[in-house]
């Protein structure tokens, strides 16, 4: 029997999912690693921090970076830019989508992106897999993305 | 001798079905030392007009001595004569061999000897069946299984995941190598002891087998997870700094003390364990599961360095060769090399150090995951990613996962056992209890 991801109700409207994505994009992600920077270990950074953070984003998709942002800060008991690109480089972060899913701390949401990746980690999938990885990402695109 | 004994068996090969009957026992060209030819050219003539050549042609071709006849109702003497002789010389052919390659050091050798010798047992052993007659005899057995899983409910050893005991109704089998992969602290040797726990409640002898983890450090594991079957929850991280036990824990203890259907293994000194000392235990415990947690402590055999790759598919085949010799369940773990910040997704083949020999080897393999806790429960996920008897299950089944405290189970639409969303759990008796709590 084929899977059918249950999303509430109150996610499928566009107004809410538009809430959601505003919600974690309120600042660019320079100010979002002073943030996490101030906050957690009360450090200073340096306008060169933010803008190397920035740059960084761009290179990869916003999501994923405050995702890795928010990964390393839990992590690390001191911020540095360079050491946090080194790890960022050891690291297979989700795809932009995933992230994005689990920045919503929705738990609809993220339940429905943790389902995608458990299904990507199919080491042989059926063509039924492959239909059901297809329909969560173009969902979850649809309401993130 | 035994070129009269040679010569006699080939003579007496009367059908193509005879001849089949050699390479069933493992008889092939090169245990013909006197009349290989022979041998050969009965191959040839099999191949090429499909029948035995004529025994009149056979003796004037090789010249067989005179008291050599064709004699169909001694072939399967002879060729019950001629295996004997073959598994004498091979037994000769591998001491030698051994004792000539280590024969300095004893230690070796016995290890080598072991393994050698357990290969030649497993040849012997392996069988062949022909097949289509077999079919009337196979509806019987398959007949027997039906009223067994009618009886019991699923076939095998009952697993603890609904989707092989109840919906497939096919739990751990005699002869089956199964592999869990995770990555590092996903949960695999609490998830190896709580398949181990469900086994032995249903009176399985366990065999737990930790290259890495002290005895004690397992045997306390198996405490929690037994007293939180029993609704008795205490801390494993108590057990291991010092406890003051209740009544309740003292009455269960005594009454599992009665059973002696458990045994833990710990590593030998130099904390490697080999592939014939396991078999060592397996044929001393005789246990109906083997668990061992880890693969890379295990090593294929001493004496001779190998590469990883080498190893890995060496134990993976030498522990499915146990299997099914000595008539076990087998579930190992083996490490994913990626800790990454997705632990949603299951560890991939790649992932695995040298993991489609692993996979090759194993007849189910079940990868861990963790989803993230949004909800105060902390939670694990088993994909099932391959499973020869059935279907592979890919969206994953989770499991209620506070090892710490005892409890692994999976969680079931309306669970009860599931914790608040306050994260706080509820008394004991919640629900984690089980009816068979004992064996």
């Amino acid at each position: 029997m084929r899977m059918r991801t249950q999303v509430g109700r109150s996610l499928q409207r566009g107004l809410y999912c538009r809430r959601l994505r505003l919600r974690g994009s309120r600042m660019n992600l320079g100010q979002f690693w002073q943030k996490v920077c101030l906050g957690r270990f009360g450090a200073f950074t340096t306008g060169g921090d933010v803008r190397r953070i920035n740059e960084l984003a761009e290179a990869n998709g916003e999501n994923q970076m405050r995702y890795a942002i928010q990964q390393y800060a839990k992590e690390m008991p001191s911020p540095s830019v360079k050491d946090f690109e080194s790890w960022l480089a050891g690291q297979e972060l989700p795809d932009e989508a995933v992230c994005a899913a689990y920045l919503t701390e929705d738990p609809e949401i993220v339940r429905m992106a943790e389902k995608l990746e458990t299904l990507r980690g199919a080491w042989f999938p059926s063509a039924e897999t492959e239909d059901e990885i297809h329909e969560l990402e173009s969902r979850l695109k649809g309401l993130l993305l | 001798m035994r070129s009269h004994l040679e010569a006699r068996l080939l003579a007496s090969v009367a059908t193509v079905e005879d001849f089949e009957a050699l390479g069933s026992i493992g008889v092939g060209e090169d245990d013909f030392s006197h009349y290989r030819p022979m041998y050969k050219y009965l191959v040839s003539v099999i191949q090429s007009q499909g029948k035995v050549p004529r025994f009149l042609d056979l003796k004037q071709t090789f010249n067989l001595p005179e008291t050599v006849t064709r004699a169909a109702s001694e072939f399967r003497f002879l060729l019950g004569e001629f295996r004997k002789l073959v598994v004498a010389q091979r037994l000769q052919e591998t001491i030698d061999k051994n004792v000539e390659e280590f024969g300095e050091d004893p230690d070796a050798l016995l290890e080598s000897l072991l393994k050698s010798l357990m290969s030649i047992q497993t040849t012997s052993q392996r069988h062949s069946s022909v097949t289509d007659q077999s079919m009337a005899d196979r509806m019987d057995i398959y007949a027997q299984r039906a009223r067994r899983l009618a009886a019991e409910g699923l076939i095998g050893i009952p697993t603890g995941i609904s989707h092989f005991d109840e919906k497939v109704k096919i739990g751990w089998v005699p002869g089956e190598l199964n592999g869990l992969v995770g990555r590092t602290y996903t949960g695999k040797s609490w998830l190896l002891l709580y398949f181990g726990v469900v086994a032995w409640q249903r009176g399985v002898k366990v065999l737990f087998v930790s290259p890495e983890m002290p005895v004690e450090e397992t045997e306390a594991r198996f405490d929690a997870l037994v007293m939180c079957r029993n609704d008795i929850r205490v801390d494993v991280s108590d057990l291991y700094r010092g406890y003051v036990p209740s009544p309740q824990m003292r009455d269960l203890a005594g009454r599992i003390g009665k059973t002696s259907n458990w045994i833990t293994y710990s590593a030998s000194d130099d904390g490697r364990l080999g592939l014939t000392e396991l078999a060592r235990l397996v044929n001393h415990y005789q246990p109906g599961l083997l668990l061992v947690d880890g693969i890379s402590l295990l090593e294929a055999g001493k004496g001779r360095r190998q590469q990883v790759w080498e190893s890995i598919k060496d134990i993976s085949y030498g522990l499915k060769n146990l299997a099914v010799a000595l008539n076990v369940a087998v579930i190992i773990c083996h490490q994913a090399n990626r800790s990454a910040h997705n632990t949603a997704r299951p560890p991939g083949l790649h992932e695995i150090a040298y993991g489609d020999d692993f996979a090759r080897a194993c007849d189910r393999v079940l990868a861990l995951s963790r989803p993230q806790s949004l909800e105060g429960q902390e939670t694990l996920r088993v994909t099932i990613q391959k499973f020869r008897k059935g279907e592979p299950v890919f969206g994953g089944i989770d499991f209620a996962f506070d090892p710490g405290r005892g409890q692994i189970n999976e969680l079931v639409p309306g669970d009860t056992s599931r914790t608040g969303d306050n994260g706080e759990d509820s008394e004991a008796g919640e629900g984690t209890g089980v009816s068979l709590s004992l064996p």
